[in-house]
């Protein structure tokens, strides 16, 4: 697989970059990697709320997107959260812990990506979700 | 992360004496430093944005921190931004989970709207509220 820097994948920028780094890419699905350090917003203390693993989900969706439109010579497309469903959270990851998610393709029709998101931290799961992003190509 | 009075602040509220709910008059405040990413030269609220939000006026209404551990539903209707959408209203009903719930989890159910035009609804949200321990 190609690599990009995660800039050229997806369209934000800080304080706002919830993505490292995109391990694997594919029709089906995609899996990303971030680190939580001290400066990441979505901290309330040591712990990264809620809100930040939804939107690392949400942009870990938008790099899967950005490689395929790399991949073709394109810009990578700006993504809006449509909908989120079924968000079931275990734990709130803590500074220093490494994010590990796994993005599997539901359905993809006319610029709107269903899809289902795993977050883990260690092996143990975070949170899951299923989520539809509507991309702006 | 908090984001009363950097990201938005209550201009008023219409509270419910008797049970969990109300509604918040909110601005949005357009200097917030998440604009400068989200998105460079188009500053758009980011939807955990208006997620956190909504959830830190239910706080309010509970006098609790809280987290949601359960999202059934959450949709973003139309695109919200600080220019488009400054002034808000939300509106939120919490209920107690289950009666004598020792976790004390609350259900919520909320909408929101412009000021402006309260009949476009920009999102609306139902699920679960933890307290913290």
């Amino acid at each position: 697989m190609r690599e990009w820097t995660i800039s050229d994948l997806i369209p934000q920028r800080n304080p706002i970059m919830m993505v490292d780094k995109l391990c694997s890419a594919s029709a089906e699905g995609a899996t990303t990697l971030l680190s939580v350090r001290e400066d990441n917003m979505f901290l309330n203390g040591e712990r990264m709320c809620e809100a930040g693993i939804i939107e690392h989900m949400a942009q870990s969706a938008s790099a899967m997107e950005g490689y395929k439109y790399k991949s073709q010579g394109k810009e990578a497309p700006v993504g809006f959260i449509g909908e989120v469903k079924k968000f079931t959270l275990n734990f709130l990851p803590k500074v220093g812990d490494t994010l590990s998610t796994e993005i599997k393709v539901v359905s993809e029709a006319m610029g709107i990506t269903l899809i289902s998101a795993g977050t883990s931290v260690n092996g143990e799961v975070a949170a899951t979700c299923q989520m539809k992003i509507f991309i702006r190509g | 992360m908090n984001l009363l009075n950097t990201y938005f602040k209550i201009t008023g509220t219409t509270l419910s004496q008797e049970s969990l709910s109300g509604k918040f008059r909110v601005e949005l405040i357009e200097e917030h430093p998440v604009y400068q990413g989200h998105f460079p030269g188009e500053p758009v609220c980011p939807g955990v944005c208006s997620m956190q939000m909504v959830k830190e006026c239910a706080m309010q209404l509970c006098n609790k921190e809280l987290t949601f551990s359960y999202v059934k539903q959450y949709r973003l209707l139309e695109v919200m931004s600080p220019q488009k959408s400054r002034d808000l209203e939300i509106d939120i009903a919490l209920a107690p989970a289950a009666e004598d719930d020792p976790t004390q989890i609350y259900k919520i159910k909320a909408s929101v709207c412009t000021l402006e035009n309260p009949e476009v609804k920009y999102l609306d949200i139902s699920g679960e509220l933890t307290p913290a321990k």
